[in-house]
């Protein structure tokens, strides 16, 4: 039996969520959505395949959850990052706490999907 | 009158009107009472019993205002909450659409083209032509034009906050023409609706032509500095195509100076050759701008290297903050000097710049603070440097202190 990858996904907004959790269902991914920092930090000592992080979040920064996950607990997990706007102070604090990749909203499916499973 | 309420402006001048109607009743009824002419005519109109009356027509005006206003909320908010769940079960749908699910069959409800605009605005690419598809499955391209021509500015505002999330190209031009619109909302709306448009724009030869009507739209007095940066900033990656035309004369400095912020904001790496000539250029503001600009591109590129080392000599003050921290970009050594004569400088704020210009630097950074909190032949200059070394935690109170009886 094939072994199911699985992924966190960390984002507010509803329907953004939505479409990424079925982006990556179709690609045969087993999805978790959360939408609060509160509720990814609970999580994130969980095992996961790979991460798809939101950069505004309330309350907490996708970053500052990026920074916690690679400096506190010292995951390696590969780590995905969704954005509204692409700056570059923000792609290179992203990629300075290793992520993977750096998405910008609205998303084009195909590329997400090609970046978790790249990332994988 | 249009704070609270987005419909029912008819109902509620109904109400209103009526409320003044009894108050006005009230008010002759009561005059009348205390007419001793008018008594004897009317022998029953008694001051106590006109009293009792007007209070009784005042009372109910104003229950009638209150409770419409009460209703309205109600009834309001709980046809927003169907409105929304209608929306959300919608977007629901049109998502599996768009993943292979079974299209539904037409004619569709006004709430699943709202649920179908709600997926369209979060994506790009292969599924948002294919959301695209849908709309023109479904949907005659009139249905989110028309109301563009609605009396109601209520509508005409909703029509384009439609196509702002829609962003469809076919509809670019017929929101630009809005821009036309004498009310200032409308205008607004047109065009960051428009530029929300145009960042997701194909690529081609149309692509050119919308970006020079834009531009154009853009150059009109009565619209704000805030809003066409506004809109500059939502044009994101597609920004340097409307930004480029509008760096040099003839167009309006306030415009000018927006392009160049919305260029450094949205951190236009590819601009910021364009932007290197602005750096000399007459208008302080926009040399400002510009220096500010290739700091937040993180930027300077050779051609430039010079102008930013003379913007540290300028003669305005803001200006030579700016090429302070633009500074930061080039190599220490190469502007360590000029750092050191600016911790002295006439102006605080560039002092300040300096003294964190410099800060940024490391080690060689602190050291050079360090100095200067001792020996610099400014008085001023050891002041802020000692400041910026306590602001930064690289000394504590004590010896912050000793430093400044030092001086």
């Amino acid at each position: 039996m094939p072994v199911v990858s699985t992924v966190l996904v960390v984002e507010d907004d509803p329907t953004v969520a939505r479409l990424v959790q079925m982006t990556l269902e179709f690609g045969d991914l087993e999805v978790r959505v959360v939408g609060t920092a509160p509720e990814a930090r609970e999580l994130l000592t969980e095992h996961w395949d790979a991460i798809v992080l939101d950069i505004n979040l309330p309350g907490t920064s996708g970053l500052e959850l990026l920074r916690q996950l690679r400096e506190d607990l010292g995951s390696t997990t590969p780590v995905v990052m969704l954005s509204a706007l692409r700056h570059e102070h923000e792609v290179q604090r992203a990629l300075a706490f290793e992520a993977t990749t750096y998405l910008t909203k609205p998303f084009a499916p195909d590329e997400l999907l090609e970046a978790v499973r790249s990332a994988i | 009158m249009r704070v609270w309420r987005r419909y029912g402006d008819a109902t509620y001048a109904l109400f209103v009107l009526a409320g003044f109607v009894l108050q006005a009743a009230a008010l002759a009824l009561l005059t009348w009472s205390f007419i001793p002419a008018a008594s004897r005519l009317f022998p029953a109109a008694t001051p106590s019993r006109a009293l009792l009356a007007a209070l009784l027509l005042t009372t109910t005006a104003l229950l009638g205002i209150v409770g419409f206003i009460l209703g309205y909320h109600v009834i309001g908010a709980r046809r927003q909450a169907r409105r929304a769940a209608d929306v959300q079960a919608w977007t629901e749908r049109w998502t599996g659409v768009v993943f292979g699910a079974e299209a539904p069959e037409g004619p569709l409800p006004p709430m699943a083209l709202e649920g179908l605009l709600e997926v369209r605005d979060k994506l790009r690419g292969g599924q948002a032509r294919a959301i695209d598809q849908l709309f023109e499955r479904y949907w005659h391209r009139d249905v989110l034009i028309r109301p563009l021509r609605s009396r109601r500015l209520v509508r005409r505002l909703d029509a384009l906050d439609r196509l702002a999330r829609a962003r469809l190209a076919f509809t670019f031009f017929p929101v630009l023409r809005e821009t036309d619109e004498a009310d200032a909302r409308t205008r607004g709306m047109a065009l960051r609706a428009a530029a929300r448009t145009l960042a997701l724009y194909p690529e081609g030869p149309a692509l050119d032509e919308a970006q020079e009507a834009f531009a154009e739209a853009l150059d009109d007095e009565r619209i704000t500095t805030g809003i066409a940066l506004e809109a500059l900033m939502l044009l994101e990656d597609a920004c340097s195509g409307v930004a480029i035309r509008l760096f040099h004369d003839p167009t309006p400095r306030w415009l000018r100076w927006a392009a160049i912020e919305a260029a450094g904001r949205l951190e236009r790496v590819d601009l910021s050759i364009a932007i290197a000539p602005l750096v000399e250029d007459l208008d302080p503001e926009i040399r400002a701008a510009a220096l500010r600009a290739l700091h937040g591109i993180r930027t300077i590129p050779d051609a430039a290297e010079q102008s930013v080392r003379r913007g540290l000599y300028d003669d305005v003050d803001f200006v030579r903050v700016q090429a302070t921290r633009a500074a930061e970009l080039l190599p220490f050594g190469s502007v360590a000097s000029r750092m050191w004569e600016m911790l002295g400088d006439g102006s605080w704020w560039v002092r300040r710049t300096a003294a964190e210009t410099i800060g940024g630097h490391g080690t060689a950074g602190a050291e050079m603070l360090g100095w200067a909190a001792r020996s610099h032949p400014d008085r001023y200059a050891r002041h802020m440097a000692i400041q910026f070394l306590f602001d930064d935690r690289r000394i504590d109170l004590g010896t912050a202190e000793q430093l400044r009886q030092a001086v």
